[in-house]
């Protein structure tokens, strides 16, 4: 498993640095043109573009074959898919800690902080937790030339499903409970997104221990 | 001792086209199975069918003496597996590689592969995407001899090699079988590969078995003699392998030339000749 960890982040680990640079650089624009507005598509932005090349990580396998001859390495199939969802949670959680140090910057230098900021970054991690649920399974099923229409689709899918559960959430009677709710909903929203890559997880096991390459 | 690979009565079939039919075979201790047919005859399918990268509809595989090698990857340590072209992670250097498959291989063997690199003449800090086809094969082959596998399994690994860099390729493949306990099933167009290196033949021919002998054998005593229509039924049916229609005469593989009746002569045939008879020829 470490293995494969190692071989996903050498593949992408170039792109990743590209990536988080050009992260930064469209959020300081966002922030600094568009102010506390952007805050929220900024941070998911910041994790959305650091997710991209691991999202990428299959489409470079399949180009060069190695999705065929990593099977022929001493690891089982789900090795392969555990490696492929373990990777794009930690460059999702990377992508999280990046932008709340964006925004620790960004507080320290504007007289408008946001004080909704673990807000923010939960919906993101929504987003992009909802988006790698979708990829993954179809990415098996349809192969990695379809990626950039997969890679699209989940990151609209996973949009939608943010303002989806957003109005589930409304509906709900958290207010009674009496609980802190600036903490509460960025809590379900993340427990959520959790759980739904988890169950992705084992859906794409299903798929992948059937594969024929 | 244990055949190192066993393959039974495999059928394989992609929707309604059947590409291997009751194919049967073994890679035994010590040998090297030169596994020839023509393009789209199933030699890669039955590589991947051996490695559970395709499931086969019935028939059994087994790899030192076990059945479905996808629930012991352990085995796998085992195997070493080139494929007819380079299927290592792309953008990774020689070294990012070595890195990775230490930590994927319990029996990596970091010394060997370096040693392999350097007789190979392969530069460490370039890209693996950037080699050239005889440099991505000859690294593929450095990391299939560098985990102590027992059975290497190598699907066209010779093609698009420089005459030179076969012959090393050829010379690591001999070394690796000399102590009789490890096997080679070498797929490949190139017969004076299978001709030099071979002790086993096993030639197919749309997805079926034509000829599996030891080579020696074949050398020995198979012929192929040409013979008219009518003397065909003299021909005892037991020797004939297979035989080919020229319209007016036909010639026939035999495995046993002693077996021919009187008046008929025999001649003898090179492994190219060989291989183009069988796999034109009909049953």
């Amino acid at each position: 498993m470490r293995g494969l960890l190692l071989t996903n982040f050498y593949l992408v680990y170039r792109s990743i640095l590209a990536y988080t640079g050009l992260a930064i650089l469209i959020a300081g624009i966002l922030l600094y043109f568009g102010g506390s507005s952007m805050q929220g598509i900024a941070t998911l932005l910041i994790i959305l573009l650091m997710a991209m090349p691991s999202l990428e990580v299959i489409k470079t396998e399949s180009k060069s074959d190695y999705d065929k001859f990593v099977l022929t390495l001493p690891i089982t199939r789900s090795n392969v898919v555990q490696s492929h969802y373990t990777f794009y949670f930690c460059i999702v959680i990377i992508g999280a800690v990046l932008s709340y140090c964006i925004f620790y910057v960004y507080n320290n230098m504007t007289e408008t902080p946001t004080d909704s900021l673990f807000n923010i970054v939960a919906m993101g991690l929504f987003v992009v937790l909802v988006a790698g649920s979708i990829v993954y399974p179809l990415l098996y099923i349809f192969g990695a030339n379809k990626s950039d229409a997969i890679v699209l689709g989940g990151g609209i899918a996973g949009f939608f499903a943010r303002f989806g559960f957003g109005y589930i959430v409304a509906d709900l009677p958290l207010s009674s409970l009496k609980l802190d709710l600036s903490i509460t909903i960025p809590i379900l929203f993340i427990t959520v997104g959790i759980i739904l890559y988890i169950f992705s997880y084992f859906i794409a096991l299903v798929i992948y221990q059937k594969k024929e390459f | 001792m244990v055949d190192l690979l066993e393959i039974r009565n495999i059928r394989k079939s992609f929707g309604n086209n059947v590409v291997l039919k009751d194919m049967t075979f073994n890679v035994p201790p010590g040998a090297i199975v030169g596994f020839i047919g023509d393009n789209g005859a199933g030699k890669s399918t039955t590589i991947k069918t051996v490695l559970g990268l395709v499931s086969h509809d019935t028939g059994t595989v087994k790899i030192f003496d076990e059945e479905n090698i996808n629930i012991h990857p352990e085995k796998k340590e085992m195997i070493g597996v080139v494929f007819d072209a380079m299927n290592l992670p792309a953008h990774l250097t020689i070294k990012q590689l070595n890195n990775v498959l230490k930590k994927l291989y319990n029996t990596w063997d970091q010394n060997h592969f370096y040693q392999l690199i350097h007789s190979f003449h392969l530069p460490m800090d370039k890209k693996v995407n950037e080699f050239s086809r005889g440099m991505s094969m000859k690294l593929s082959i450095a990391v299939a001899l560098s985990h102590h596998a027992k059975l290497l399994l190598l699907d066209e690994a010779t093609g698009g090699l420089d005459p030179s860099s076969r012959e090393e390729v050829l010379e690591e493949i001999i070394n690796f079988v000399k102590y009789g306990d490890k096997g080679v099933l070498l797929s490949s167009h190139i017969m004076s590969d299978i001709e030099k290196v071979a002790s086993h033949l096993v030639f197919i021919k749309e997805g079926e078995v034509l000829l599996s002998e030891e080579k020696d054998k074949v050398i020995e005593n198979y012929a192929i003699v040409d013979v008219h229509e009518n003397q065909l039924p003299v021909l005892n049916k037991n020797i004939v392998v297979a035989k080919r229609n020229h319209g007016s005469h036909f010639s026939v593989l035999v495995s046993d030339r002693k077996e021919l009746p009187e008046g008929i002569d025999s001649k003898n045939f090179s492994m190219d000749e060989l291989s183009v008879f069988l796999t034109r020829s009909e049953k």
